[in-house]
């Protein structure tokens, strides 16, 4: 059971490092901070561990 | 337990009261000035009164984990009904309160026991290290709110540590459309330290105020006990999702160390907006700068330290870039770029 409905999740990059992930959020479109802290990365990457989420690459 | 040792549990020591009590003549007068609230910093709950919806005051179709009011969110587990929500002030328990959360069943559930519905507030770790969970020294804490709902029945209220290492659920009975002030106290936990109890800036503790419909994996017939597990309601837990336009009302929450309830603490709207927004800010008049072509950077400082990196969204401009717990940049990657700044920075638990 999925906490969020997250899609179109993708890896914003600035200088070629990856800062932040922008992702739809139920609904709505957030920027994730890599924060293990923040409650919207700890989903995302535990989706992306069930293989039920893929962060694309920056553009 | 008497005002007295609850305030000596709120000033630490013996010695401290003695102080106190000179500053304030007689300790007569400091007890009194307690008991009427008017000591602050003893509710564990931020936002209790229900005056902050820096969200919105109508919101619609809540499920898993949507906050509504500020601090407050309602949990589905899952499942397939939902919540409408509404600050009011035309139904509120006493004139002593502005304010209440009402929450309305919009679409009935229909896989109640397969999942649960509730009313939680997540308490910060930090917040909760006071209590010693799981320590010889560890405090009874006490919890009191009101309730009123359009269903009579047995709702349940508990506590539970971060994993759902250890449990505490209560039950109570409310008679339909009438208001109900509930208050439970919580013994002192001494047997060892849980596993995963977060004293940090994690989940302290989960807070059911009211739980709305059972589910079954995390229901219990041992009430007024912590136990080991996962446990959030009464095995007697009134179905109130079962129908739409049921509502329930909430405000007037605490936890307060100690074992006694005494009158709720109304914290000024500055006080508690600011507690608030540790965890979730909006803003609609934002300046971050940037210039579309250019590499420019705009720094936008929060109103208090959130509790993690927020993660944010705006609607009138675009931008990404670093976010940290007292402050963001916006800036121009040839991607995005920001003139204005209508953003909500979400720290939540």
């Amino acid at each position: 059971m999925n906490e969020m409905t997250i899609t179109l999740a993708q890896y914003v990059a600035e200088d070629g490092v990856n800062q932040t992930i922008k992702a739809t959020i139920d609904g709505t479109e957030m920027f994730v901070p890599l924060d293990p802290a923040n409650r919207h990365y700890t989903e995302i990457m535990r989706q992306v561990e069930a293989g039920e989420l893929v962060i694309a690459e920056a553009e | 337990m008497s005002r007295a040792r609850d305030f000596a549990d709120l000033a630490g020591s013996s010695s401290n009261i003695s102080t106190v009590a000179a500053d304030s003549s007689t300790l007569d007068q400091v007890a009194t000035s307690y008991g009427a609230g008017g000591i602050t910093g003893k509710n564990l709950i931020i936002n209790g009164a229900l005056t902050v919806s820096q969200r919105g005051v109508d919101i619609n179709s809540l499920g898993e984990t949507v906050y509504s009011a500020d601090r407050f969110r309602t949990r589905t587990y899952g499942g397939n009904g939902r919540f409408d929500y509404d600050q009011v002030t035309d139904v509120v328990p006493s004139s002593t309160f502005k304010y209440a959360a009402k929450y309305t069943v919009s679409t009935a559930a229909t896989d109640v026991g397969s999942f649960g519905y509730s009313v939680q507030q997540v308490i910060e770790g930090h917040n909760i290290a006071q209590l010693r969970i799981g320590r010889s020294d560890a405090k009874p804490f006490t919890i009191s709110f009101w309730a009123r709902s359009s269903v009579s029945g047995t709702y349940s209220s508990g506590v539970a540590t971060n994993s759902g290492d250890i449990s505490f659920v209560t039950e109570f009975t409310l008679v339909a459309n009438t208001w109900e002030y509930i208050s439970y106290t919580v013994p002192a936990y001494t047997t060892s330290v849980p596993t995963n109890l977060n004293e940090t800036n994690g989940n302290g503790l989960f807070f059911t105020v009211i739980g709305l419909a059972s589910q079954t994996s995390k229901e219990t017939s041992t009430l007024d006990a912590w136990q080991s597990g996962n446990f959030a309601f009464s095995s007697n837990q009134t179905n109130f999702m079962s129908a739409t336009t049921r509502t329930v009302h909430i405000t007037g929450v605490q936890l307060e160390v100690g074992s006694q309830a005494t009158p709720f603490e109304h914290r000024s709207y500055g006080d508690e907006l600011a507690r608030c927004q540790r965890y979730f800010y909006k803003t609609d008049q934002g300046a971050a700068g940037g210039a579309q072509g250019v590499t420019s950077y705009g720094p936008f400082p929060f109103p208090v330290t959130m509790r993690a990196a927020p993660s944010w969204n705006n609607t009138t401009g675009r931008g990404a870039s670093s976010t940290y717990t007292t402050h963001c940049y916006f800036s121009y990657n040839g991607s995005y770029w920001v003139l204005g700044v209508d953003a909500t920075f979400d720290a939540e638990l």
